[in-house]
């Protein structure tokens, strides 16, 4: 069923769509890894596409894969937060608040890496040329990932994920300051 | 949203970059030169990207700029909300009046004044907070909440003027 709503929420959440695949070509930009095609949105499956030439390292595939996903949990919680106090508060929550809790969603549920981008990165950490740095980093992170996938396929993983970053911890913060 | 990186099988290596047709490759999975790798690397964003970028920069810079006073109005109603659940009605009642002062137009926040405000016995201020929600629009269960308050009002009202009375 989820499958099916698939491109349905891609289109509602377009400017994570956008932002997942602008936010790696950046990387590429800065690591010097040519971008061979970009398309940052469609109606379809895949909803966006980055193809680009394989990173050369370990370092640089990690950091496509988890860079992206750090700073847009960061920018989404940031960009949450009003409608999230709306809503531990008075409870009616401004236009505004809306609309910037709905941009913060839309990048956090798109800021994992793809399903190619975790099995290059998964690849690279089984590689014996990747150094002891990179695979005592690589292997934990590359579990998450595929637990995440997983997950994503039978409980909706990355909107739960959204959710509980954009508004969830910072409702359980206010809970916190009010005391008992 | 899915994204593919080139397969190394894509393409055979050949000697001379496949952009300009330079010789010295570096060994990188695409035949291109360092020059030309540059050059696609390099590609420039479109005009659009980065004012949406922009954009979503400034709404996460407001929305920071807010956040300690939400964050501050939120604890508060937290704080109030929880006065009231421990039935500490004259806590409750100081704390939705600020509240209602800064929110004169928010009917939950009224409700909830009144409701702190009739059982800290401060019936004066119910009763004005009552007028003030009478001529809003609202919904049906805050009708049904008013309308208990009402009647509670009128009771507590009744009381008080037969209390004054046996004096």
């Amino acid at each position: 069923m989820l499958f099916i709503l698939d491109p349905v929420i891609a289109a509602l959440t377009f400017p994570g769509v956008i932002a997942h695949q602008a936010a790696r070509q950046l990387i590429c930009r800065v690591m010097n890894i040519p971008v061979l095609e970009v398309c940052y949105f469609r109606f379809g499956d895949p909803s966006g596409i980055l193809r680009y030439e394989s990173a050369n390292d370990a370092a640089k595939q990690y950091l496509i894969c988890v860079a992206p996903l750090f700073c847009y949990t960061i920018l989404g919680a940031v960009l949450g937060f009003p409608l999230a106090m709306a809503f531990a508060g008075h409870g009616s929550p401004q236009f505004v608040d809306i609309l910037f809790g709905w941009l913060g969603f839309s990048l956090v549920m798109h800021a994992f890496p793809s399903q190619e981008e975790v099995t290059e990165l998964f690849a690279w950490v089984r590689n014996s040329d990747t150094s002891l740095l990179m695979k005592i980093i690589g292997w934990p992170t590359v579990m998450v990932f595929k637990i995440c996938s997983i997950a994503s396929i039978y409980c909706w993983f990355y909107g739960l994920f959204a959710i509980l970053f954009c508004f969830g911890l910072s409702n359980q913060l206010v809970v916190f300051l009010a005391g008992p | 949203m899915k994204e593919h990186s080139l397969d190394k099988s894509e393409g055979p290596l050949k000697a001379q970059c496949q952009q300009c047709g330079a010789s010295g490759l570096d060994g990188e999975v695409m035949p291109v030169c360092e020059r030309c790798r540059l050059a696609i690397a390099r590609h420039d964003f479109p005009t659009w990207l980065k004012n949406s970028a922009f954009i979503v920069l400034l709404m996460a810079i407001i929305a920071g700029v807010q956040s300690p006073s939400k964050l501050a109005i939120a604890i508060a109603y937290k704080s109030a909300q929880n006065h009231a659940i421990r039935e500490e009605w004259e806590k409750a009642f100081q704390a939705y009046q600020a509240l209602s002062v800064k929110f004169p137009g928010n009917v939950g926040t009224t409700l909830s004044y009144v409701e702190a405000a009739l059982h800290s016995n401060h019936l004066g201020e119910a009763s004005d907070g009552l007028q003030l929600l009478s001529h809003d629009l609202i919904s049906e269960s805050e009708g049904a909440r008013l309308l208990g308050f009402q009647e509670d009002l009128k009771r507590a009202l009744a009381i008080q003027t037969e209390k004054e009375s046996q004096r």
